[in-house]
């Protein structure tokens, strides 16, 4: 399955955007793990901002830089959100009140619980009034979510952006659930045109080989303890400037295999 | 890229109605509704409730992943022969050939709400290293238990888009089987009854204190269900059991807010234009809508104004959800086996517990139950998030 990405996008904790994760991933400046700056949330009015989760946050601002790299508005795009783990701070906020007595649930906290708040979010963002599915794979979401992008691209010729995020989960999840930073990426793939950042031809692999690891300690740290770091490598190739080979797993113990060629 | 015919089948529900085809047939005969009070202290309303799920046989091997909604989908996959039809299918094609898409909303996070009371009673605040999140709380625990029970190799993950769900995932299984990356996918939806939703509903003020009555002059509100339904899709002619086409398929959101419906009812139009589109046909093509229609005042009117403005109101339309309960992530699997159950039975179901129709609605809403020959039927799912889904399903002669 081939698609030309035309946009990358990235906000997490240590890489404030793509210009300066691109600084980091070609060795200019080393990553150096520290809060990430506010993030920046479209067209949200006041209110909806205020009420807009953190992995939405970091979802918006990715998605938004992807596309303003790229040809492309959001209302002509499709999108695909992925995540391992949703947003386990309301998760947490949640089951709390309802252990209560009597059990407290609030409205927004309720309907910001489900999986596709962020897709909800980015289409108030936005006005972006096309197919969207968000998903989860757990760790392998990163390739699961970037496989269901690539089918939109070349089963249905649809442009679509494409978003992996996963935020640190609250105290209560501590033994349970460990993600060492925040961290979302978007990436903009559609048909081959004119003008894209690089090229990715993707084939599934009914076994996973070995996924690709950063050189760097400090990012492949980063890559193995958030399942959208797992963009990591991808992410160096095309910041780079260099072809590769690419290998992930995408779901059920199998794999996705890009070969890169910016 | 050519899109190839596709093909629904064989297909299984687990409901309020009972396990398993037969039982949902005799169920939607006679017409009855299978919603009973619920009450705590601070709720009052009626669910649809899955029986015995508790006292379930659970296989050891995989005690990590023991919830009730794992325990929903397992009721449910054993129903039909449905896991010896994938094992058939399996043997035929190879395991690898077979992706696994699921659907759900809430996954197991039921689990989670009973840890929480635990570590309350217990005066603690972090949830023991023992306890099985993957497995049971997060989105994937299903999609992950369902394909390591049929023993799949191929892709898995797990859609996410609140009620939507479960009809959303016939359009990623479209994508894996047209892209060549598998030659037939297992579909599914499943979503149980928690503490999140229920008490979730009843703070938007979404909950109906009888049982729900879409379409009516006097709806109220909701009525939350549970279930679990799976299906195979694979092309046309490679599975003798599929009794459906999958014809049309339509996708959109919203872009408005988080729970009302689009003012115009953009999206849902958008979703059904897309499938009528694909599936080349008109709404006058149509012989039955399985609306969304939960029951709240302003997600019926939405989809009435949606269907008026594609020309649709003349087709008989109804819904389940006074019958089930709105099975959330679960609601368009089971919105696909209804409806293709209805239409082997020849029987457009009435939409259970509305006997006056809003008047202001313009669909042709079925009160009572009617007998039609049926090739062509649409069904809708909405969800939160203003996520849309619609698929058009045709019989196969």
């Amino acid at each position: 399955m081939r698609a030309a990405i035309y946009g990358v996008g990235i906000l997490a904790e240590g890489l404030t955007d793509w210009d300066h994760a691109r600084r980091v991933l070609t060795g200019q400046v080393a990553y150096a793990a520290q809060p990430a700056r506010a993030a920046h949330t479209g067209n949200l009015s006041g209110n909806e901002a205020r009420r807009c989760p953190v992995p939405a946050r970091y979802a918006i601002d990715a998605g938004l830089q992807a596309l303003a790299m790229s040809p492309y508005a959001p209302g002509a795009v499709a999108s695909v959100f992925s995540s391992a783990s949703g947003d386990l701070d309301i998760a947490d906020r949640n089951c709390r009140g309802l252990a209560a007595t009597p059990p407290v649930l609030s409205p927004t906290l309720f309907h910001n619980s489900v999986h596709n708040a962020v897709a909800g979010y980015w289409g108030i963002a936005t006005g972006a009034q096309t197919g969207s599915v968000s998903l989860s794979a757990f760790d392998d979401s990163f390739g699961a979510g970037l496989l269901e992008a690539l089918t939109r691209v070349v089963a249905g010729g649809e442009p679509t952006l494409y978003v992996a995020y996963d935020v640190r989960p609250p105290p209560a999840f501590a033994s349970v659930r460990a993600l060492a930073a925040s961290f979302a990426v978007a990436l903009v793939l559609g048909p081959a045109g004119a003008g894209p950042v690089g090229t990715i031809e993707g084939t599934w692999q009914p076994a996973s080989g070995p996924e690709t690891a950063m050189d760097d300690p400090a990012l492949d740290y980063l890559r193995r303890h958030n399942p959208a770091a797992r963009s990591l490598p991808l992410l160096a190739a095309l910041a780079r400037g260099t072809n590769a080979r690419i290998g992930l797993r995408c779901g059920g113990e199998t794999g996705l295999l890009l070969e890169v060629a910016v | 890229m050519t899109k190839p015919d596709l093909a629904i089948g064989p297909y299984t529900l687990t409901s309020a109605f009972g396990c398993g085809r037969q039982a949902t047939r005799a169920a939607l005969r006679a017409g009855r509704s299978a919603l009973r009070p619920y009450e705590s202290a601070q709720v009052f309303c009626h669910v649809g409730e899955v029986a015995d799920l508790a006292q379930l046989s659970w296989p050891a091997a995989f005690a990590r992943y023991d919830c009730r909604n794992n325990r929903l989908a397992l009721a449910s996959l054993e129903a039909d022969g449905f896991s010896a039809a994938v094992a058939a299918l399996r043997a035929r094609l190879g395991a690898g050939r077979i992706g696994c898409v699921m659907g759900t909303s809430t996954s197991g996070i039921g689990a989670t709400e009973a840890a929480y009371r635990a570590l309350r009673a217990a005066g603690e605040e972090v949830l023991p290293a023992s306890f099985p999140y993957r497995e049971t709380h997060n989105i994937h625990s299903v999609g992950d238990f369902v394909h390591r029970w049929l023993g799949l190799k191929g892709p898995a993950f797990t859609v996410s888009t609140a009620c939507s769900s479960s009809a959303k995932v016939f359009g990623a299984a479209a994508r894996l089987i047209a892209s060549g990356t598998c030659t037939a996918v297992v579909v599914g939806g499943v979503d149980s009854l928690c503490a999140t939703t229920i008490h979730g509903f009843a703070a938007l003020q979404l909950l109906s204190t009888r049982p729900a009555r879409p379409f009516s002059a006097d709806r109220d509100g909701i009525s939350v269900g549970e279930a679990a339904g799976f299906a195979i899709v694979a092309p046309r002619g490679l599975v003798e059991d599929a009794t459906f086409r999958l014809c049309g398929i339509g996708d959109s959101s919203d872009a408005y807010h988080m729970t009302a419906p689009h003012p115009h009812a953009a999206g849902a139009i958008s979703a059904m234009t897309q499938a009528l589109a694909r599936a080349r046909l008109a709404p006058a093509d149509l012989d039955y809508i399985h609306l969304h229609g939960t029951g709240t005042v302003l997600n019926d009117a939405a989809e009435d104004l949606a269907l008026a403005s594609i020309g649709a109101t003349a087709v008989p339309a109804s819904s389940l959800k006074g019958a089930l309960g709105h099975t959330l992530g679960a609601a368009g699997l089971a919105g696909v086996v209804l409806t293709a159950e209805a239409m082997a039975e020849g029987l457009i179901p009435a939409t259970t517990n509305t006997h006056t129709v809003d008047p202001l609605l313009r669909c042709a809403i079925a009160v009572a139950p009617g007998r039609r020959t049926m090739r062509r039927a649409l069904i809708n799912a909405f969800g939160f998030g203003g996520s849309n889904s619609t698929l058009i399903i045709e019989s196969i002669a």
